[in-house]
């Protein structure tokens, strides 16, 4: 008897693993949430995966996601309150996309983020965007062809241009929290807007046409000063602050030709190398970029057969490369007055000491700073042909 | 000084073949197109002919000394020093070459199937197999070389056969449009990539070999068979693409075999014809990395070579990376600064050796009769 | 660097397969040469790993060549 007690005993005690326990059917899969700011309130937008949508067996054709939306204080307080409307509790675990209200990014994005960082359901891996000129609310209501639930072609999205055109730049919480609170350097983010009718983007009609009467797109990056949205950089800038801070994997930059005309040029190896200094009690930055790349299109009249011509297009590349990331440097010095490219860090790095004494000042040293860029291209094939054909077609 | 390594003639002429196949089957209907468009199938026969003209001088000088190989032969009528000389200069030319085609494997699968590999990580796996190869001797890379060839052949009827439905007639006429002296000079490109480089089998004929009269033969009838391979892949090329397609493909038989579509059925087969090339490239490439670690190790008379392949290896390996920037200098190298070297070194320092033999002929017999 | 280390180990990995069999059999000036090819080898891919430029031969060659090709070839 007494055996038995024990054995029972010791048996419960694996039972305190369920304390905790929450069932698949009692959770409401949270894919991707959106923060705005109303009335000084947070007005926090989840959107939750219909399980029986996405079952490949039965699915009635209704729509794969549905919203709640609540509104608190506090993050967190918005996020308990939305129990009053959904079914289940909500379950952030599986976050993909976080956005971020254009209005709230420029008030300050620091507070909100702040529940994000401490709550232990959620992992850091999602990717977090800026809503362009629209709340985080309006964004997450519109369906979206190929994936059906929207947040997944939001991050599948990113990725993919971050990856092949590199003027968006995937961030996630935990690269922005890092941003925001290290010294020498400022955060940007992407940002995300709407394109057509968002009337009909919410209804599941909007995908049953070839062409969606919404499209949800993204757009350039986002500046920001500290934790606040200062502005935005064109498509051209984006690239170059890609260049800048070596996250372009493969892209495609289209330079002029000697003369008229234009050829394209396919990056497939980058690598972008930072080196802070100190010249004369002033701080510098060495950019050294080395590319290697592949005759894209040729859409001029040039005989590729002849070496020199892969050097003069070399040359035309380097040069106009370096100008658009000069032009990039330009804007965040001259125009939003932040550091986003890391340049404090870099100086930090190689000269701690003296980043100690200028490091309260950063923000004046670096509207002023010199910045050495440098780019090296190296082509190396031409695609499966050499000479164009729109060669013999002039002739 | 080594041990004794002998290939029967059959296996010699499996890898000359391959040898006079080679890269050839890759970049030579471009070439003989670039200048003479749709004749560029009867330029490729004028190349194969005189091709074989200098497989014949070779062999004929070969056959001085059946026990000698070329370095020792080059040694022995030049004399000690000036021989060290011409045999270091005879060796830069494997050397580069096994580079180059070292190269052009990486670049091939860069261009048509794997843009984003680095270069280095394609040419470490090739690398990696000749060293074996090399490592293992003479006999398995003709064994291998034997076994291969089935296979080889077997694929390339098959791609014939394929593509003959594609042939437009129209695109060879008219024939004989381009003057003889254009097409001389276009066929430099074959008779020099299939035949003048064959020199380095020199390091291997005859010495290697157990029937020298046969193998005479076999070197003569495997440069042929290369070149009507050769002849064939123009032919289609030309015939199927058009002339000027195919002078501007970097890999006009690659493209060729994307044109392969029997019955909606058969069609994208090209990665597997790919493996024709691999197969021709790897073996051209073994023979000159034989010939440069074998010669190597010849003039400064060791008595093994095999140590001497992996650093050679990695000698190769990265000169593959240097040699050629990008492919259009390749190109243009290709048809410059090659010709001269393979010229100078296939052709010029031949027959200097040829001259001198001429006049110290009567000594050089009487020296091999009393070192007997 | 990882690139300078693989490159070193791969030099490692090549002297413990050859060196001990060429001293058993005392071959004293295969053993030279070889040290000296490996040593080429492993200065031309350290060099080359970190991205330094490695002088082409075949632009030394171009340089000896270019009166033979500017009068055949071009």
């Amino acid at each position: 008897m007494k055996r038995h007690m024990i054995v029972l005993l010791i048996l419960s005690l694996f039972l305190t693993g369920c304390w905790d326990k929450r069932e698949l059917n009692e959770l409401a899969i949270t894919v991707a949430m959106g923060i705005d700011k109303v009335e000084d309130e947070f007005q926090l937008t989840a959107q939750v995966v219909v399980p029986s949508e996405v079952s490949m067996k039965q699915s009635s054709g209704r729509s794969p996601v549905t919203l709640f939306q609540a509104k608190g204080e506090t993050v967190y307080e918005a996020l308990r309150k939305m129990t009053i409307s959904s079914p289940r509790k909500i379950y952030p675990g599986h976050l993909r996309m976080l956005v971020i209200g254009e209005e709230l990014a420029q008030e300050g994005i620091g507070e909100s983020l702040e529940l994000l960082s401490r709550d232990w359901e959620l992992r850091s891996d999602f990717y977090v965007v800026v809503a362009k000129d629209k709340t985080a609310a309006e964004i997450l209501n519109v369906s979206t062809p190929i994936e059906s639930i929207p947040a997944n072609k939001m991050f599948n999205t990113l990725k993919t241009s971050e990856n092949s055109w590199s003027a968006t730049k995937g961030i996630t919480l935990d690269d922005l929290i890092s941003d925001l609170i290290s010294d020498g350097q400022n955060p940007v983010l992407s940002g995300i807007y709407i394109t057509g009718n968002e009337e009909s983007g919410s209804s599941k009609q909007n995908v049953e046409s070839i062409t969606p009467s919404a499209q949800i797109l993204y757009d350039y990056l986002a500046v920001f000063n500290k934790d606040k949205l200062v502005g935005w950089l064109t498509e051209r800038e984006s690239i170059g602050y890609n260049y800048i801070t070596n996250s372009i994997k493969t892209t495609v930059t289209s330079v002029s030709c000697p003369e008229k005309g234009k050829a394209s040029i396919e990056v497939i190896q980058f690598k972008s190398d930072m080196k802070g200094k100190i010249n004369k009690g002033e701080p510098e930055v060495d950019v050294n970029i080395q590319v290697e790349g592949n005759v894209g299109s040729v859409e001029c009249h040039i005989n590729l057969k002849e070496p020199v011509t892969i050097e003069e297009l070399e040359k035309i590349y380097e040069k106009e490369v370096k100008e658009s990331i000069d032009q990039t440097i330009e804007t965040a010095q001259k125009q939003y007055k932040t550091d986003i490219f890391g340049f404090g860090q870099a100086i930090h790095r190689s000269n701690p000491k003296t980043w100690k004494k200028i490091k309260e000042q950063w923000d004046e040293k670096f509207t002023d700073m010199v910045v050495n860029v440098e780019v090296d291209l190296k082509l190396r094939r031409t695609g499966t042909v050499n000479k164009s054909f729109l060669k013999s077609l002039q002739e | 000084m080594m041990r004794n390594i002998k290939i029967n003639s059959n296996q010699f002429l499996v890898l000359v073949i391959f040898f006079t196949i080679g890269t050839s089957i890759l970049e030579v209907p471009s070439a003989l197109a670039d200048k003479t468009n749709q004749d560029a199938w009867i330029t490729a026969i004028i190349g194969t002919g005189i091709g074989l003209l200098v497989i014949w001088f070779f062999t004929w000088i070969a056959l001085w000394f059946p026990t000698l190989t070329y370095i020792q032969i080059t040694e022995k009528i030049f004399g000690k020093w000036i021989g060290r000389v011409a045999s270091l200069i005879f060796i830069s030319l494997p050397l580069l070459y096994t580079s180059s085609l070292l190269f052009q494997s990486g670049n091939f699968l860069n261009t048509h199937m794997m843009p984003y590999t680095p270069m280095v990580a394609l040419n470490i796996l090739m690398v990696g197999i000749l060293v074996m190869g090399v490592y293992l001797g003479l006999e398995t890379i003709a064994r291998s070389a034997e076994i291969l060839f089935a296979f080889f052949f077997l694929a390339f009827f098959v791609f014939v056969l394929l593509i003959a439905p594609e042939i437009r007639i129209e695109n060879v006429q008219p024939v004989f449009e381009v003057n003889l002296k254009n097409m001389l000079q276009s066929s430099l490109f074959l008779v020099i990539t299939s035949s003048v480089n064959a020199i380095v089998i020199l390091m291997i004929f005859p010495a290697f070999l157990n029937k020298v009269k046969q193998a005479r033969r076999s070197f003569l009838i495997g440069n042929l068979i290369g070149g009507i391979v050769i002849i064939i892949i123009t032919f289609l090329s030309v015939s199927v693409l058009g002339a000027d397609k195919t002078a501007n493909e970097i890999f006009p038989s690659f493209e060729l075999a994307k044109r392969i579509s029997t019955g909606d059925f058969i069609e994208r087969i090209e990665v597997l014809m790919a493996s024709l090339w691999i197969i021709s490239l790897y073996f051209k490439m073994i023979l000159y990395f034989y010939a440069t670690v074998f010669g190597i190790a010849q003039v400064l008379n060791l008595k093994d070579y095999r140590p001497l392949t992996m650093p050679l290896g990695l000698i190769v390996m990265v000169l593959s990376l240097v040699i050629y920037p990008n492919v259009v200098y390749k190109q243009d190298m290709n048809i410059t600064t090659e010709y001269s070297f393979s010229l100078i070194v296939g052709i010029f320092i031949p027959l200097l050796l040829a001259l001198i033999y001429g006049i110290r002929k009567k000594s050089l017999k009487k020296e091999l009769n009393s070192s007997k | 660097m990882l690139k300078v280390i693989g490159i070193l180990l791969v030099a490692a990995v090549i002297w413990r397969v050859e060196v001990p069999s060429l001293l058993q059999k005392n071959y004293k000036k295969e053993l030279v040469v070889f040290l000296l090819f490996l040593s080429i080898g492993v200065g031309l891919g350290i060099v080359q790993a970190l991205g330094k430029p490695i002088p082409n031969p075949m632009d030394f060659l171009t340089f000896i060549f270019n009166p033979l090709n500017d009068t055949f070839f071009r």
